[in-house]
């Protein structure tokens, strides 16, 4: 499903020159869960970030589902990650000026959905997500808990092969956090492939396999 | 003040967007407020202006002094008596000739063109003039008094008094240096010459001015002159008819509707007041555009500050110290504007002449009480106002700047159409072909000249008709320039016009019925005969023309073989067709004509004020107009002597006219476009504060999936429903405006087209989706990796 070859990718500035990722070659099959792991700064997000298409590698070879999509500009990659990816952000990352139902339409909304399709994935994504009371409310009026369950809702709307998941618990409490945890637990059940990043030994232990990183570079891979 | 200057310097984007805005539509108001103001403050520099008035005189017949009245510019010492410097009531009198351009020689063959007039010793006891350097008293021929600002250009480098220089081949000495008024003068003047004896002057327009005593109005002066029934009395004629006569004085400005600014270069013609109302309503929108854009973009600034304000209030600020605080704020940036657009109206005043035929002249306390305004009391307003989370405010400013801008850009649409509609509407007399010229101009002192002239014209008329190139000609036409208005018995107003087959023939006057006046049946007629045209014969209501008389309110003319003592009715022997010597949008004029037999007799000539420019019109051939300008310049040469033939078209003169209102539509029209580019920089700074406010919104959005088109559309809505609001409401506004304007100011009016509030609202949209685009483009270029890391 997923393949990086060598991937790197470094940041310059005008003073400096910062290598986040040297040489990454990394393989997630279809419905695996991985997390992967490491210190600040080694490169989790960036590496993160590739995968979901958001930013390119400065070398190396990314292989999404046996295509190479290392040579695709911005808009290419848009198209593609639209359906195919979602995300859940650690600071949840919802609009504060919609609702949580028009938060969770919003992916369909790109997709071009028809407004009745899209009703009734909303609510079958809140009844999911066990938030359909609150459908009305904005983000502001949630609490931490409240508002990651409607960024899963959101991730998972669309129907997505792969999530990804950049410390999907960091701001939540451990209650929210395993409750967090239990759904995309849930998701990989029903055959999602979940890219985590975490922090968590414990958010770690839901995966299949947790990919080490330290200065770019994977440096061991543990299957659970 | 501190800390306003590291608020600019922290939000220079902001700031340089309220300073350009603020600096293009204060500079516009500015621009305007200046000319208005000089318009509306002319002749204010002379306190005593109210008691300064033009000195007529009026003519009867001594056996019926209420009957028949004649009126001339007076004289202050005429020959025939009883100057107005002895009649009770007047403090002091003046005679001023207005000239045309002084060529100026000094040594060393440089020369100036200055503006010039000449006038007596009392000058300055009329004119309180302010003497700078030297004394302002003319006392013999050559003594000259000169402007501060000509002085300087004259002689930078020494003193002017006392110095000499050449004009009219006379040599001339500065006596003395005014200080220019401080307002706008109806006669501009950069020098007075001394004259005693006008005999030598050629090519002049003698006024007289009295200054009545403190207390006396014009008018008690005029009941106690028409109660005196006539101050002197003197006899002409061959039966020695004696005419009394008394002074009647006019207001100052009398003259302006007998002089033209072409003839006589110092005279200033104010603008018309419908004009001035227009570019009042230009400039209060122009600064309204700009201050609302200025607000719109100080809240935002306001809102990006929120944080700081807040904290500010938690540890103990007061509501005075916020005010205070914000106020200084604004009052530098207000400040900073003023430079600059003190800066713009500076460079920009050079070529306002150019531009908008707007003269710009300096006035140091109106322009300082204007800026300090400005300055102090913007900053109360915008440092007072709440910035409301909803956004409305900005919402509804933004709403009016698009509102006035299509509204303005309608309005200078349809008055370009309306100048076009004028300019090519029919004037109903021949403007084609037609030569304007001045070959000769009258310097009659003596029987003798008086003779010669006579001679000459006739001479030149002769040579003239020669020409296969000629059509016809008449002579004395200044009817475009100069318009007499008359009166029957009954109050009924015409304008006056002289007639002949000449005038006829070359203006293409069409009988409708009767005929017109001729030399064979009007010259030397003892009946008074008149024609007169469709529009008057509907206002005088005569039921029968061919018998009824117009009864008129005075005499024409002043000659020695009519019975004057009689009240004089003109019978009218013919019905001319309308025509228009006038504006288009002036109402068609009703037109009383009487005989003018075109040759020079001081028994024939009218008294009346005028100039003594009087132009000789030349139709031509269609087709040789190169060959007939030639032959104009030769016969010219041959009969006067001149080298220097003076003649325009006179479709050139019509459409002169028209300067006033192509100004005006030249103003609303680049106004209009600053307006527009106001409301674009407040919409830009309105977007850059958006994009940045929505950075993750949009990273987000694009993380899922949104595309150019879903951001350009979510970043543009707002903005694109405020200006469809500020477009339905405008339309009907802007149309209902000029229905009024149209009923108003109009007579003839294009109609109001369709395409115009659309092509208005085209343009403020397509200015303002480029003005966006720059921002959709940045907003869509968002990584939103790297801005969702950075939260």
């Amino acid at each position: 499903m997923i393949q990086t070859i060598n991937l790197q990718r470094a940041f310059t500035t005008e003073e400096v020159r910062t290598i986040a990722l040297n040489g990454v070659n990394l393989e997630i099959n279809e419905g695996e869960f991985v997390a992967i792991m490491g210190p600040s700064g080694c490169g989790k997000s960036t590496l993160l970030n590739i995968l979901g298409l958001l930013d390119a590698p400065t070398g190396g070879q990314y292989l999404l589902g046996g295509q190479d999509v290392t040579p695709l500009s911005e808009p290419e990659r848009d198209r593609l990650r639209k359906g195919l990816i979602g995300f859940v952000f650690q600071s949840f990352n919802l609009i504060d000026d919609l609702s949580v139902e028009e938060n969770i339409e919003l992916p369909l909304l790109y997709m071009r959905m028809p407004k009745a399709e899209r009703r009734k994935r909303v609510e079958e994504a809140m009844r999911r997500m066990d938030i359909s009371h609150r459908a009305k409310h904005f983000p502001r009026q949630l609490s931490g808990g409240q508002q990651q369950r409607v960024a899963i809702a959101r991730a998972v709307v669309s129907r997505p092969k792969i999530i990804l998941a950049d410390e999907p618990t960091g701001n939540l409490d451990s209650r929210n956090g395993r409750e967090v945890m239990e759904l995309l637990s849930q998701l990989h059940d029903e055959g999602a492939t979940i890219v985590m990043v975490t922090h968590s030994q414990r958010d770690a232990s839901y995966a299949q396999r947790i990919v080490n990183l330290s200065d770019g570079q994977i440096v061991t891979e543990v299957e659970m | 003040m501190k800390q306003a200057f590291r608020l600019i310097s922290r939000m220079k984007g902001y700031t340089a967007l309220s300073l350009l805005g603020l600096i293009i539509s204060l500079s516009g108001t500015v621009i305007i407020a200046r000319y208005l103001h000089q318009e509306w403050t002319i002749d204010h520099w002379m306190p005593d202006r109210e008691r300064i008035c033009l000195a007529q005189r009026e003519e009867y017949e001594s056996d019926d002094p209420n009957a028949n009245r004649s009126a001339m510019i007076a004289r202050k010492i005429p020959e025939d008596g009883h100057p107005i410097t002895e009649t009770e009531g007047v403090e002091a009198a003046t005679s001023v000739w207005l000239r045309s351009l002084f060529s100026v020689k000094l040594g060393g063959e440089k020369t100036f063109t200055v503006y010039a007039i000449s006038a007596d010793s009392d000058f300055v006891k009329v004119f309180p003039l302010e003497a700078v350097e030297g004394t302002l008293d003319l006392h013999v021929e050559g003594d000259a008094i000169i402007s501060e600002t000509l002085a300087r250009k004259m002689f930078p480098d020494k003193s002017a008094v006392g110095q000499t220089f050449m004009a009219e081949n006379r040599l001339h000495t500065v006596t003395g240096i005014f200080r220019e008024p401080a307002t706008k003068s109806t006669v501009h003047y950069e020098m007075v010459t001394y004259v005693e004896d006008e005999g030598w002057l050629n090519n002049t327009f003698r006024l007289t001015f009295a200054k009545l005593k403190e207390g006396l109005t014009r008018e008690q002066f005029n009941t106690r002159q028409v109660k005196q029934k006539g101050v002197t009395a003197f006899s002409y004629g061959n039966d020695n008819k004696e005419v009394l006569w008394n002074y009647k004085l006019e207001p100052y400005d009398y003259f302006l509707d007998y002089t033209n600014h072409e003839n006589w270069p110092s005279v200033n013609k104010p603008s018309s007041k419908e004009h001035l109302w227009m570019l009042l309503a230009v400039g209060i929108l122009l600064f309204f555009v700009g201050i609302f854009n200025f607000l719109n973009l100080y809240a935002v600034m306001r809102h990006a500050r929120n944080h700081e304000m807040t904290v500010r209030r938690l540890f103990g600020a007061s509501r005075l110290d916020i005010f205070s605080m914000l106020y200084m704020e604004n009052l530098l940036i207000s400040a900073l504007a003023m430079v600059g657009v003190w800066m713009v109206v500076e460079l920009t005043t050079p070529h306002m002449k150019d531009w908008f035929n707007m003269e710009q002249m300096t006035m140091p306390v109106f322009d300082t009480v204007l800026s300090l305004c400005i300055v102090l009391l913007l900053p109360l307003v915008s440092a007072a106002g709440k910035v409301k989370r909803s956004g409305r405010g900005s919402h509804l400013f933004l709403f009016l700047q698009y509102f006035i801008s299509i509204s303005l850009i309608t309005v200078s649409f349809y008055l370009m159409r309306q100048l076009r509609v004028m300019m090519t509407a029919d004037p109903g007399f021949n403007t084609e072909n037609v030569i304007s010229c001045l070959p000769y101009t009258s310097d009659m002192y003596s029987h003798e000249d008086m003779n010669k002239e006579v001679t000459d014209r006739q001479l030149f008329r002769e040579r003239m008709r020669e020409s296969p190139f000629v059509h016809d000609l008449c002579e004395d036409q200044n009817f475009m320039a100069e318009k007499y208005e008359i009166q029957d018995a009954n109050g009924t107003s015409m304008y006056w016009m002289k007639m002949n087959e000449h005038i006829q023939n070359v203006l293409g006057l069409e009988i409708l019925e009767g005929r017109g006046l001729c030399d064979s049946l009007d010259n030397h007629s003892n009946t008074y005969h008149c024609v007169i045209n469709e529009t008057a014969l509907k206002r005088l209501g005569l039921k029968n023309w061919r018998t009824e008389g117009i009864p008129l309110s005075f005499y024409l003319h002043v000659t020695s073989d009519t019975d004057t003592s009689k009240y004089p009715t003109y019978q009218v022997v013919g019905i001319v067709k309308d025509f228009h010597p006038m504006k288009q949008s002036e109402p068609q004029p009703a037109i009383f004509f009487t005989y003018e037999q075109g040759k020079y007799d001081r028994q024939h000539t009218v008294y009346y004020i005028g100039s003594s420019e009087k132009r000789t019109l030349v139709s031509i051939e269609p087709g040789h107009e190169a060959e007939a300008v030639t032959y104009l310049k030769k016969v010219e040469k041959e009969v006067f002597g001149k080298n220097d033939l003076d003649y325009h078209w006179l479709s050139d003169e019509v459409k002169a006219m028209y300067e006033e209102d192509r100004r005006t539509a030249r103003i609303f029209f680049t106004f209009s476009f600053l307006a527009i580019a106001v409301t674009c920089l407040g919409v830009l700074g309105l977007m850059m504060f958006d994009v940045r406010r929505r950075y993750r919104e949009i990273a987000l959005r694009k993380v899922n999936g949104a595309t150019f088109r879903d951001i350009a559309l979510l970043l543009s809505r707002r903005y694109l429903i405020i200006l469809a609001a500020a477009a339905a409401v405008s339309i009907p506004v802007s149309l209902i405006g000029l229905h009024q304007l149209i009923t108003r100011y109009y007579t003839i009016h294009a109609t109001i087209a369709w395409w115009i509030p659309l092509v208005s609202i085209a343009i403020v949209l397509l200015l303002c989706a480029l003005t966006l685009w720059q921002q959709v483009w940045k907003a869509t270029r968002i990584r939103p990796y790297e801005v969702l890391k950075e939260n």
